[in-house]
C-alpha cells in the first residue's frame, strides 16, 4: 500500500504547520455532514475514539451524535456528526435534522463554529453539490476528501492545492478508516476557526441574480447573512417550502413566488435552477482538479456485480451466504459455548460449597447461576452472528442486497428505503425503528415502523437456539448446512416474508398511497476494516453481557423469590426432586403458572413455558433465563445439566413421555417470530410513531396484531403438526 | 440472617426493575430518548433511559 501523500491547507496557506492558540477556551463546535456513506462516521470515530456505528451502506447515521477531541493546542474541538444528505434540500426528517443544526436553528441551539464537508475522493462531482450548499452558509469550512486511497487506486488524480484554489476552503485527503490525514485535518479545523467565512465562488447570470435579488434581500432582512440568503434563495426555487428556521419570515411566501415567476419570465425553470447552476460549477472545478483515467476493463465490483446482482444468481447468492451465516452460528459457536457452560457450572458448584444451605446459596446457584448462566452461554453466537453479517455489511454487500430486495418491497408497495430499518432490525428493532427517520413518506414510514419488530433480532437468538439444539437433530441437508442451521434459516426467512406481507396489508389498508421509486447508490466492494469490525462486534457482545448483567440478573432474582416463596408445607420422606416439585408447584410462580396454563395449553404448552413466555415480555431472552430459574430450583440434582439437556429429559407427569416435542419446540419458535415482547421497542414505536395518544394506539396495534399472529400461527403449527402425524 | 439478606437481594432487584420499566414508559414520551435501553449495542449516545 502506498503511503498517503497528504497536502494540507487552506486557501490563505497551503502549508499549515503551527496553529496559533485559540482566543478562547470554549470548546470549538465542529458539525459533520456530508453525502451518505462517505465515512463521516468512520472519520467522527477516529477522531473522537468514540465506537458509533458504521456501515458500507447510506443511512446508518439517522441522528445527532457529540463527541470530543482535543486539539493540538489544547483546546476541546466537539464533535457533531449529522445523518448523511444529498443536498440541504431537507426532504427527509433526517435531512431536517442536518439542514437546522447547520443553520444554527435546532432546538438545542447547537451553532457550528466549523462545518467539516466529508467528500468521496471518488465521487466528487455528486459530493461537491452538498459542498457547494455548505459553503454559501457564511460559516468556516473545511473538506476531508475521503477514501483518497481508493480514488488513488482508481487512477483518479486529484490536484489538490487546485481544488482549495477553486473551492477557497481548506481541503485535506483522508482515509478514515486507517486514520491518515487526521492530524492533518485537526489542524485544518483549528485554523479554519479563525479564517473569515467562505463564499459563494461562481456568479449567477445577471437576468437570473436581478430576478432573486428581492428574494435574497427578504431572507437578509430577516436575519440571514448575506451568503445564507443567497444559498437559501436558491434551495427555496427547488423546494417552496417553509422549513422550520424560516417560519416567521416576514414576505418570504411573496418574494418566493414574485422570485419563480421572475425567472419564469427570464427564460428559466425554477426547480432545475439550482441544480443547473451549480453542476456547471462543479463541471468548471473537476475539470481543473481532476483528472479520470480512460475507462476500459470492468472494475473488480461491476464483476463481482454480475452475479451478485444478476437477476437468476444474485437472489441465489443471497440465499447461500445467509444459510452459511446461520450455520456458522452452530458450527463454530458450540465450542466456545460448551467452555463457557463448563466455567459456569464449575463457578455455581464453588460458590454452592462456599455458601451454607439455605435460601441464600439457592438464591445464587438456582436464581442467578442458573437463570443467568443460561443466557450467559450464547455469547459465542452473538459474536459470530454479528461478526459474518458485520462482514457483509462493510464490504459492501449489504447495499446489494437491498437492490435485489427493492423489487420485492415495490411490490409490497414499501419504498425501498424501507429495507435498511429492516435490515438494522435483525440487531434489534429499536435502532431499525428510528432508521425509518429516511423515509420521507410518512405513511411508509409508519409501514415500515410497524413490522420492523417482525425480523428477528438477537434477542430471539437465545430462544432459537435453545430449542434448536435441544428438538432439531444435526443431520446433513446440503454439503456444509444441517438441519439446525436450515431451521434456524427457516425462522430469519418466516419474520422476513411476514414483515412483507403485513406491510403489503398496511399499505392497502391503513396506509395507502403510491410506491416511490429509490435511488440507490452501490458502493464499491471494500475489505472490512478489522477495527470497525471489532468494535462492533465487540460492542454488541458488551451490550449483550450488560444486559445479562442487569434486566437479566434482575430478573432472575425476582423469578426465583416467586418460585420459592411461599414455603409450602412438605411432607416429610419424600425424595429431594419430589420435594423440590411440588415446593415448585405451590410458589407464587407456580399458581401463576397453572393460572395462565389454559391459554397456553392449546399450543401444546405447559405452565413452565406460560410462565417462562409471561415473564419474557420485558425482554425475550427472559424466557431462557426463566426456564434456567425453574429448572434451578425444580431439581437441584441436576444442576450440572445444560438447559437443553433438562427441556429433552422432561417428562409429562400424565402421560409418562417427553413432555417437550420437537413439533412444540417449532411451535414455539414460530411465536416468538412474530410476538412483540420488548418494552424498548413499544417505548420507541410510541415516540417514532408521533407521540401521545396517536403514538400509543400504534404501539398498541402493532403489539396486538403481533401477539394474534404468534397465537395464531402457533396453535397452526401445534393442530397441524399434530394433524400430519407428528407427536404433539 | 440469612432470610433478610434474601429479601433485600430481591427487594433491590425488584425495584430496579420498576424503574427500568418507569423509565421506558416515560422515554416513550421524551423526544430525548434513544436507543440505550435496549442494549443491542447499536448506539452509544447516553440518554435518561442508561441504566
Amino acid at each position: 500500500m502506498s503511503s498517503l501523500q497528504i497536502p494540507v491547507g487552506s486557501p490563505a496557506d497551503s502549508k499549515v504547520s503551527t496553529i496559533a492558540p485559540a482566543p478562547s477556551a470554549a470548546a470549538l463546535k465542529v458539525a459533520i455532514i456530508g453525502n451518505p456513506n462517505t465515512g463521516k462516521t468512520t472519520l467522527f470515530n477516529a477522531l473522537t475514539g468514540l465506537r458509533q456505528r458504521v456501515g458500507n451502506f447510506a443511512g446508518v447515521t439517522v441522528e445527532r451524535v457529540e463527541g470530543a477531541f482535543r486539539g493540538e493546542d489544547g483546546r476541546m474541538i466537539a464533535l457533531l456528526d449529522l445523518p448523511g444528505s444529498y443536498s440541504l434540500s431537507a426532504g427527509s426528517p433526517d435531512e431536517q435534522i442536518a439542514l437546522q443544526t447547520l443553520v444554527g436553528r435546532d432546538r438545542s441551539h447547537w451553532n457550528p463554529d466549523v462545518i467539516l464537508v466529508v467528500v468521496d475522493a471518488v465521487h466528487l462531482e455528486r459530493n461537491l453539490f452538498l459542498a457547494g450548499q455548505v459553503i454559501e452558509l457564511g460559516v468556516p469550512v473545511v473538506i476531508a476528501l475521503n477514501q483518497f486511497d481508493v480514488a488513488e487506486s482508481e487512477g483518479i488524480r486529484i490536484d489538490v492545492p487546485e481544488l482549495i484554489h477553486e473551492l477557497g476552503v481548506p481541503v485535506v485527503p483522508t482515509v478514515a478508516k486507517r486514520g491518515q490525514g487526521l492530524d492533518a485535518l485537526k489542524s485544518a479545523i483549528a485554523t479554519a476557526a479563525q479564517l473569515p467565512a467562505p463564499e459563494r465562488r461562481f456568479a449567477l447570470p445577471e437576468k437570473a441574480a436581478q430576478a432573486l435579488a428581492p428574494l435574497v434581500d427578504c431572507l437578509n432582512r430577516n436575519g440571514l447573512s448575506a451568503s445564507a440568503s443567497g444559498m437559501e434563495a436558491l434551495r427555496l426555487l427547488g423546494t417552496p417550502k417553509t422549513e422550520p428556521h424560516l417560519v416567521g419570515f416576514k414576505g418570504l411566501n411573496e418574494a418566493v413566488a414574485h422570485a419563480i415567476d421572475s425567472l419564469i419570465e427570464a427564460g428559466y425553470r425554477p426547480n432545475r435552477f439550482e441544480s443547473e447552476v451549480r453542476y456547471a460549477w462543479i463541471a468548471q472545478v473537476i475539470g481543473r482538479s481532476v483528472v479520470r483515467p480512460h475507462v476500459g476493463e470492468p472494475s473488480v465490483s461491476d464483476r463481482i456485480d454480475a452475479i451478485a446482482l444478476h437477476r437468476v444468481w444474485g437472489p441465489v447468492v443471497f440465499l447461500a451466504l445467509m444459510a452459511v451465516v446461520f450455520q456458522s452460528v452452530f458450527t463454530w459457536a458450540t465450542p466456545l459455548m460448551d467452555v463457557i457452560e463448563s466455567i459456569i457450572s464449575v463457578a455455581g458448584r464453588l460458590v454452592g460449597s462456599i455458601l451454607p444451605a439455605g435460601d441464600l446459596r439457592s438464591l445464587v446457584v438456582d436464581g442467578i447461576f442458573a437463570g443467568v448462566g443460561s443466557v450467559l452461554v450464547f455469547l459465542p453466537q452473538i459474536a459470530i452472528l454479528f461478526t459474518v453479517i458485520g462482514i457483509l455489511e462493510h464490504s459492501g454487500y449489504m447495499s446489494r442486497a437491498a437492490f435485489l430486495m427493492d423489487r420485492v418491497m415495490r411490490r409490497v408497495g414499501l419504498h425501498g428505503k424501507s429495507f435498511i430499518p429492516m435490515l438494522s432490525g435483525y440487531a434489534c428493532a429499536v435502532p431499525g425503528i428510528m432508521a425509518t427517520r429516511t423515509i420521507e413518506d410518512p405513511k411508509d414510514r409508519l409501514a415500515t415502523i410497524m413490522v420492523v419488530p417482525l425480523m428477528s433480532c438477537s434477542a430471539r437468538l437465545p430462544v432459537y437456539t435453545l430449542l434448536i439444539g435441544a428438538f432439531v437433530p444435526a443431520v446433513a441437508v446440503i454439503p456444509g448446512v444441517n438441519l439446525q442451521g436450515l431451521t434456524m434459516l427457516i425462522m430469519y426467512l418466516l419474520g422476513t416474508v411476514a414483515a412483507l406481507g403485513i406491510a403489503a396489508l398496511f399499505k392497502r389498508t391503513l396506509l395507502k398511497g403510491p410506491v416511490r421509486p429509490m435511488i440507490l447508490e452501490l458502493p464499491p466492494y471494500r475489505w472490512p476494516s478489522i477495527q470497525s469490525l471489532a468494535v462492533s462486534v465487540v460492542q454488541r457482545c458488551r451490550m449483550f453481557l450488560r444486559r445479562a448483567g442487569t434486566v437479566i440478573l434482575a430478573l432472575s432474582i425476582v423469578l426465583w423469590a416467586l418460585a420459592t416463596y411461599p414455603k409450602a408445607d412438605i411432607p416429610g420422606g419424600a425424595p429431594d426432586a419430589r420435594q423440590a416439585e411440588l415446593q415448585l408447584e405451590n410458589s407464587i410462580l407456580g399458581k401463576i403458572g397453572h393460572g395462565i396454563e389454559p391459554l397456553v395449553r392449546p399450543l401444546g404448552y405447559d405452565w413452565k413455558i406460560g410462565v417462562s413466555i409471561a415473564a419474557s415480555f420485558a425482554a425475550r431472552e427472559v424466557f431462557v433465563s426463566t426456564m434456567g430459574t425453574i429448572y434451578g430450583v425444580a431439581d437441584a440434582s441436576v444442576g450440572d445439566q445444560a438447559l437443553r439437556e433438562q427441556l429433552v429429559a422432561e417428562r409429562n407427569p400424565v402421560t409418562g413421555g417427553p413432555a417437550y416435542t420437537p413439533l412444540v419446540a417449532v411451535g414455539l419458535m414460530v411465536f416468538y417470530v412474530f410476538a412483540l415482547m420488548c418494552m424498548s421497542t413499544i417505548a420507541v414505536t410510541v415516540r417514532e410513531a408521533g407521540g401521545g395518544r396517536i403514538g400509543w394506539s400504534w404501539a398498541a396495534l402493532q403489539f396486538g396484531y403481533m401477539l394474534a399472529l404468534a397465537y395464531v400461527s402457533a396453535w397452526i403449527v401445534y393442530e397441524g403438526g399434530k394433524a400430519l402425524g407428528f407427536p404433539g | 440472617m440469612d432470610t433478610i439478606l434474601v429479601m433485600l437481594i430481591v427487594g433491590i432487584a425488584a425495584a430496579f426493575i420498576a424503574r427500568k420499566l418507569y423509565r421506558t414508559i416515560v422515554s416513550a414520551r421524551s423526544d430525548k430518548a434513544g436507543c440505550s435501553s435496549c442494549g443491542c449495542g447499536e448506539s452509544v449516545e447516553r440518554d435518561p433511559l442508561s441504566l
